[in-house]
């Protein structure tokens, strides 16, 4: 059986909203409430007034979207991020913050955006409807294997690339490789709009790997691969547009 | 003494000028129109073929026969600048290679019907001829010579015409232009004209069709060195006015960086004496300090470790902020350690400039400029995205553009290409969901792999 993938409609989504100010956090909290009554999402608030409190708190995948006030108290939004990407470096992260150059470094905690006070709702929407597209692309897809006659269930999110070998589809992962029967055509397909490009005709990567490109070689996760020279140019194409999602 | 003698030739003058006509017509699809246009080539199309009509034909010779097609190709050229106000030297090339196509038309009909009628081998008529009144001498003379005509029409259209873009003359050297004007009237109008005059006398059709042949081959080459210097021209003269625009934002760099220096240097010097006044003076502190930060404009800008690209972002920050256009800013600078700082400074400025461009008209809610730069192993990403309103056309990958001046615009966005070509920079455009987004992947060596190179 291919491997077959769900985009799981997990309409619940898990924030903690770290800022110091009590009127601002109840603005954001009307802002939820009027995106969630909109987009017919739900969301699952938790408010924080410091950054301690915050860390003590969190755990690697507790939240799907961190909200972040750079100017707080003792700790800083920035060294609260720090601290943050050492528990789970993947949660989406959105500063807030009175004066836009304090965000500009916010690539140093890989931060997905970030909104200028005061905080209009049209920017909040926008920004706050860019990162659940984001965690509902990522997290929510999950693939079901039949592999040597168990089922395996795991993320996209979770896969370096996945090779085919005549009609055998080699999945590697996080969690070691996994084989199933099927055409990489069909994992393509199923994979569309989710971060994957062929760099061969051989490996489906995931972009979100990818850490160098370096003539015809492109290394993903700690391995390197092939690129072809027919797919090159659609290769690079799709990592381009994939690094430029915003 | 009758001037206007009823034979072939009578008629020919008309059909001359209105195939001149139609070639002329071929390569005048972007040339820049005088206002009440229809109106002009009405009077332009009478103007023509009234002269035509009126020149008078006392004589069959070559040398006269020279004269009428000479003077009807000067008419048509005037009236090319009765109804077009592009330069006169586009217009001269236009009307020229207009002549060389009804030329090669005509030599190509030439060349294939004396070869039919080569075993005859008796003076054939040719279209203009004193003593008959017979444009063609058979149907398939006539067949020949409108298949001839249209495919070579057409042929010059789809290779030539379409390409014209109505700014090839204007770089190009005024004595060179009429050079070249003189030598395509030698071979268009007086080597045919003898030709055709000298083989009523001797006719030997195989040698007349030969001589065709070659006088294709010289008018193709003669339209193809033609357009090899107009056209080139237009494309050499568009790169020139990118690397102009390329100067200028480098002097401009260099002007700004000198100047936000010399603040951030008084800036320093203010704060200064503004504590030391504070030290002797009853103010309280705080009002000190509030004083002394109020001081630095520059200090507490943009700082993304990298110099140009501070200053770039402060001072498009400044414009954006003074325009209500929220610039959404995370950016890696020390990535871009390996571009120049005239070449950050430029494609940074073109960036911000053009998404300043499409959003400063738009609902102020909806002004919003995003750029991105960041670092991955030796990846580096640079995308800048912003809503637009309208739509956009995309030709070779730039956006097509609609501003009525589109010479200057457009210019932005292929400096940014050359930048990019520059430093092997991968550049993609998108304009779904009214969002305009550029893309940028560089892939550049990391520094200790630089030294092993």
């Amino acid at each position: 059986m291919p491997g077959r993938h769900e985009r799981l409609n997990c309409q619940m989504f898990n924030i903690a909203v770290i800022e110091d100010q009590q009127s601002d956090s109840d603005i954001l909290k009307d802002y939820f409430q009027r995106v969630s009554k909109e987009e017919g999402r739900g969301f699952y608030l938790a408010f924080f007034s410091d950054g301690e409190s915050f860390i003590k708190d969190v755990k690697k995948g507790k939240y799907d979207l961190v909200l972040m006030d750079i100017e707080l108290g003792e700790m800083n939004g920035l060294d609260t991020s720090r601290a943050l990407r050492k528990i789970d470096e993947e949660v989406i992260l959105i500063f807030m913050t009175n004066l836009a150059q304090y965000a500009i470094a916010g690539y140093q905690v890989n931060a997905f955006d970030y909104c200028v006070k005061p905080i209009s709702y049209w920017d909040f929407k926008i920004r706050i409807n860019n990162a659940v597209k984001k965690i509902e692309k990522k997290h929510k897809t999950k693939v079901i294997l039949n592999t040597e006659g168990n089922k395996r269930v795991f993320e996209a999110d979770s896969i370096y690339y996945i090779e085919v070998n005549n009609h055998l589809l080699v999945y590697h992962t996080k969690d070691g490789d996994f084989q199933s029967y099927g055409s990489l055509k069909k994992a393509t397909e199923e994979f569309e709009g989710l971060g994957f490009a062929k760099c061969n005709s051989c490996f489906l990567v995931n972009l979100a790997y990818v850490s160098k490109v370096e003539g015809f070689d492109v290394t993903v996760g700690n391995k390197t691969l092939q690129i072809s020279h027919p797919k090159k140019k659609e290769f690079l194409d799709a990592l381009n547009k994939y690094l430029s999602q915003i | 003494m009758n001037l206007y003698p009823l034979s072939s030739l009578f008629f020919y003058r008309l059909i001359f000028t209105a195939w001149l006509l139609l070639g002329e017509v071929m390569f005048l699809i972007h040339m820049k129109r005088k206002n009440r246009f229809f109106l002009r080539v009405i009077v332009a199309l009478v103007v023509c073929f009234g002269f035509a009509l009126a020149f008078p034909i006392p004589f069959g010779n070559a040398f006269y026969s020279m004269i009428m097609f000479f003077s009807i190709f000067i008419v048509s050229y005037l009236m090319l600048l009765f109804c077009f106000r592009t330069d006169w030297k586009t217009l001269l090339f236009v009307a020229l290679c207009g002549y060389t196509t009804e030329h090669i038309g005509y030599e190509v009909y030439q060349g294939i019907f004396n070869l039919i009628n080569a075993s005859t081998n008796s003076a054939v008529t040719g279209l203009y001829n004193n003593d008959t009144l017979l444009l063609f001498s058979s149907p398939v003379e006539m067949a020949v010579y409108f298949s001839s005509y249209v495919v070579i029409y057409w042929l010059v259209f789809i290779l030539c015409g379409i390409k014209v873009n109505g700014e090839e003359g204007s770089g190009v050297n005024k004595g060179l232009t009429l050079g070249l004007g003189g030598l395509f009237l030698v071979i268009d109008i007086v080597f045919s004209s003898v030709i055709s005059f000298y083989s009523t006398i001797h006719y030997d059709g195989y040698y007349l069709c030969f001589l065709s042949l070659i006088n294709v081959a010289c008018c193709i080459a003669a339209l193809f060195g033609l357009f090899q210097l107009f056209y080139k021209n237009s494309i050499t003269k568009n790169l020139e006015v990118v690397n102009e625009l390329r100067r200028e934002e480098q002097a401009q760099y260099e002007i700004n960086k000198q100047t936000i220096d010399m603040i951030n240097t008084k800036c320093h010097d203010l704060k200064y004496q503004i504590r030391q006044m504070g030290n002797q003076t009853s103010l309280a502190p705080e009002v000190v300090e509030s004083m002394a930060k109020a001081i630095s404009i520059y200090d507490s800008s943009m700082k993304t470790g990298n110099n140009a690209l501070d200053i770039v972002l402060t001072q498009k920050s400044l414009f954006c902020s003074q325009h209500h256009i929220k610039f959404n800013c995370i950016a890696d600078g020390a990535a871009l350690s390996f571009i120049s700082e005239p070449d950050t400074y430029s494609l940074f400025g073109n960036i911000i400039d053009n998404a300043i461009e499409a959003i400063k008209n738009i609902d102020s809610q909806k002004r919003l400029i995003t750029l991105r730069i960041k670092q991955k192993g030796n990846l580096v990403s640079v995308s800048s995205q912003n809503w637009y309103e309208g739509e956009i056309n995309f030709k070779d990958g730039f956006p097509v553009t609609k501003k009525e001046d589109a010479r200057y615009h457009g210019f932005g966005l292929k400096s940014i290409g050359i930048i990019c070509e520059k430093y092997h920079g991968l550049l993609s455009m998108d304009a779904s969901n009214h969002t305009f987004t550029i893309s940028i992947l560089f892939t550049h060596p990391e520094p200790n792999e630089k030294k092993e190179a």
